[in-house]
């Protein structure tokens, strides 16, 4: 870098593609553009980057030339520059004061309400954010009361029906519904209610088969057998609770070819250490793969596990995530209503990192939302940055 | 983005390739910058759209009569003007007003608001008490939250204010400014209604404080008796409070009235920019509300960086959607029911564009709809998908004087933005967020307090 001799004075900015945060100790500068990050804990910097974001600074603060001079400020800025990542421009060459929009994640770690607000009704349409249905049914599903209200829903919604379909009284009914529907449709089961039935006469839904174990070797092989006779489309979630069943989910994908399968883990209660093994995250899985603007902004503003979902359970409850209370009941309230209530109390869509210790860590809005292991282990934080308090 | 003199030299090539500006301009055209412009993918509206947007209607407006009291000279419905229908059928039919309030109140909204206007609203005052009594029976042990509005002139509103106040109204008044600026505003005998409105103002301030500050906002419009600064000053000053500033509409003028309309026409932006010159610094409230501010207020939220901020939804989608123009989506904003039974989407669209009527049930052809809107929409795609502000250009279609010659090869669109406009339009807004930062610096804060 060679500024002038002869100014004294510079704007300093940051580009509006490097999302910027900034605790008691530390900022973290990280370029959405190629993953590229600074971290610093110099006081002189951290003072630096608390004065530009501040908002009425408008993303550009004056910089003296001693401040430019001071050794930790200087390396910091040299390093942006090299990382393309922001700039000093001699204050000679504008006017007046310039500005730079800043993406709005920048300059706090908590602007829930305002997100909130502005996509809530007024404003928006609650609706507008519903996307994914998740009917749950079981023997006393009554369709009779259940058709007449998904008949209302939005068309461009995606369903799934979670549970033993063959236990609902008419399930035909439920199914040829939906079946007319030009929305993606899954069938959600376990390996052992699955039957020849199911699988050839539902084309157009895509079936996803459950696998819990220990596995019952011969329901698996007739299940096995029905999938290779059928044409549907199928995909296998093994839920896994230890290095074992994961071993023995890899066995069985291998031995019988699957080829579309994925490994839940589950919590049991027990095995914490399976889990702080193999599902917590550390600051390199953080930065493993490319953090958009979009998904900052999306783990700032909602969480990306729960957001636009509702959950119909068989009496008709609603939930946005069945581990929080109950939003209302489909056949008492207008789906608007439920969704409503959920974008105004609710506690699942907008589930984000804005509490300890997530909140005064540097890497809280690149971190993925919440999931519901959170929830489960009972734990806000699932990682090995910044333990729990 | 804010770029150093000389990323600009790189940008065009003038300056030496291994310099450090020319290899920053080298990495953000790797990472997609400058890169030529897509073709804009315009969409058509579909009837799930219409169908969602009918089921979850939450406001309804009335007009509750055509009579006035008043016969201001710029009155959309008054000599200026064409393309209206004659103001002579006088009150609303208050049952076709009930029944379309049912069906309303039947689909569930958690708030409705409700709005009366005119002609002169409180000229039916008995139509208002009896749908408001009716509302109240409607509502009787549910939860539904009730927001009444009125717009009026204020002429006669002293006679209902306890009824207004006492049901919470968010009342609209119209006022010109001091009484020279409100000289158009005229009773039938042609004297100014100034004084009265005035009297009746200061009451409401005098007697009902809480309710004033709460509750009571102004509507003006611009023309060539006030300006900008007329306006401010009068009303700030005296009641402490920012007003709406209307220009006077620019459609359905009379071919042979377009002289004197030009002579009352006044431009809001050439008149803030006057106001801007003298003494804008006496009233820095006003600031967020000019209308180069809603322009940078409608760049923040449509085009700038922070757009997903109101617009969560699409942070889903790997590819925006936009229809053509920035028209609403059909009853999206609610509903207008006119004193002739006409269901509109809204007041400010012409009565021509009506999509139905009440008659013994409330039909409406949510088919005959969609069809309408993209007839219009697949002609204006073929202008539209050319026009730099296609995300966001502020306008309705329905304020399009031509729109009947959509179709036609001689179809202009007023508002259409070249490169060099849209450059242009960039350089205002940015200039005026360089020179009010910080009144700025907050509004999308301010903007979700006021939801």
């Amino acid at each position: 870098m060679n500024p002038n001799k002869n100014t004294t004075e510079y704007w300093f900015t940051i580009d509006p593609y490097v999302y910027v945060c900034l605790t008691d100790t530390c900022t973290l500068l990280y370029n959405t553009l190629d993953g590229v990050t600074i971290e610093s804990d110099k006081v002189e910097v951290l003072g630096l980057i608390r004065e530009l974001l501040i908002q009425e600074k408008f993303g550009v603060i004056l910089l003296s030339e001693k401040r430019f001079m001071q050794k930790d400020i200087n390396d910091f800025i040299r390093e942006i520059r090299e990382k393309y990542m922001g700039d000093v421009i001699d204050v000679k060459l504008s006017n007046g004061k310039p500005i730079q929009l800043m993406p709005y994640f920048n300059y706090s770690s908590d602007k829930l309400d305002v997100y909130k607000k502005l996509n809530s009704p007024p404003e928006k349409n609650a609706l507008e954010n519903l996307f994914e249905i998740s009917i749950h049914v079981d023997d006393s599903t009554d369709l009779t009361k259940l058709i007449p209200f998904l008949q209302a829903f939005p068309g461009n919604l995606s369903y799934n029906i979670m549970g033993n379909i063959w236990e609902v009284k008419n399930h035909d009914e439920l199914l040829s519904f939906l079946d007319q529907l030009a929305s993606p449709k899954t069938v959600i089961c376990s390996y052992l209610y699955v039957t020849p039935e199911q699988l050839s006469c539902e084309s157009n839904f895509l079936h996803r088969i459950i696998v819990d174990f220990p596995v019952d070797m011969l329901r698996w092989n007739e299940i096995m057998q029905i999938v290779a006779s059928q044409a549907s489309p199928v995909e296998y979630v093994f839920n896994i609770s230890s290095k074992e069943e994961y071993f023995q989910a890899e066995q069985l994908a291998e031995q019988f070819q699957i080829e579309k399968y994925q490994m839940t883990p589950v919590y049991n209660g027990d095995n914490i250490e399976f889990f702080e093994e193999n599902v917590f995250i550390t600051k390199e899985d953080i930065l493993s793969t490319p953090i958009s603007i979009k998904d900052i902004f999306s783990r700032q503003a909602m969480n990306m596990h729960d957001f636009g979902k509702i959950n119909i359970m068989p009496n008709g409850d609603a939930y946005a995530n069945v581990n929080h209370p109950a939003l209302g009941n489909v056949y008492k309230q207008s789906l608007a209503e439920i969704v409503g209530k959920e974008m105004t109390e609710g506690q699942s869509w907008f589930r984000i990192r804005n509490q300890e210790p997530c909140n005064g860590c540097i890497y809280q809005w690149l971190c993925p939302s919440p999931s519901d292991y959170e929830i489960v282990i009972g734990r806000p934080n699932l990682c090995h940055v910044k333990r729990d308090k | 983005m804010l770029v150093h003199r000389e990323f600009e030299k790189a940008y065009n090539k003038s300056i030496d390739g291994a310099s450090y500006y020319s290899k920053k301009y080298a990495y953000l055209k790797s990472h997609g910058f400058f890169a030529p412009p897509k073709t804009v993918s315009l969409i058509s509206l579909s009837e799930e759209t219409v169908r969602q947007s009918t089921m979850q209607i939450s406001a309804i407006i009335f007009e509750v009569t055509d009579a006035c009291n008043l016969q201001c000279k710029y009155c959309a419905y008054g000599e200026l003007y064409e393309g209206y229908d004659l103001r002579n059928r006088g009150n609303i039919d208050i049952d076709k007003a009930k029944k379309t309030l049912k069906y309303i109140y039947d689909l569930g909204a958690p708030k409705l608001r409700i709005g009366f206007y005119g002609g002169e609203p409180l000229l039916n005052m008995h139509f208002i008490k009896d749908l408001v009594c009716y509302v109240n029976d409607l509502n009787a042990g549910k939860e539904v939250e009730i927001e009444y509005s009125l717009t009026t002139n204020g002429t006669t509103v002293h006679k209902y204010i306890d009824f207004i106040v006492a049901h919470k109204f968010l009342l609209l008044l119209s006022l010109d400014g001091n009484e020279k600026n409100h000289s158009y505003r005229v009773f039938k005998n042609k004297r100014n209604s100034f004084k009265k409105v005035v009297e009746n103002i200061d009451m409401i301030k005098r007697d009902y404080p809480e309710y004033f500050t709460t509750n009571v906002g102004f509507t003006t419009v611009l023309h060539d008796r006030n300006s900008v600064k007329d306006i401010y000053e009068f009303i700030y000053t005296r009641y402490n409070k920012i007003p709406q500033i209307s220009e006077l509409a620019l459609d359905n003028i009379k071919p042979e009235k377009r002289d004197v309309f030009m002579k009352i026409f006044n431009n809001r932006t050439e008149s803030e920019a006057e106001y801007k010159k003298d003494d804008f610094n006496l009233l820095p409230q006003v600031t967020e509300y000019s209308a180069l501010s809603i322009e940078s207020a409608d760049f923040f939220d449509k085009y700038s960086i922070n757009y997903y901020v109101s617009n969560l939804m699409h942070l889903f989608n790997s590819e925006e959607k936009y229809y053509p123009s920035s028209t609403c989506v059909p009853f999206s904003k609610g509903i207008f029911l006119t004193n002739r039974n006409k269901l509109l989407y809204c007041q400010n669209i012409d009565y021509k564009y009506s999509p139905g009527s009440i008659g013994k049930d409330i039909m409406i052809d949510i088919p005959a709809i969609t069809r309408k809107y993209n007839y219009y929409y697949d002609n204006l795609k073929k202008v539209c998908q050319h026009c730099y502000a296609y995300k966001y250009c502020g306008r309705c279609m329905f304020d399009f004087e031509n729109l009947d010659k959509v179709d036609t090869e001689g179809f202009v669109c007023e508002g259409f933005y070249t490169k060099e406009r849209f450059q242009n339009k960039l350089s205002r807004i940015f200039s005026f967020l360089e020179k009010y930062p910080v009144e700025l610096s907050h509004r999308t804060e301010d903007k979700a307090a006021q939801v």
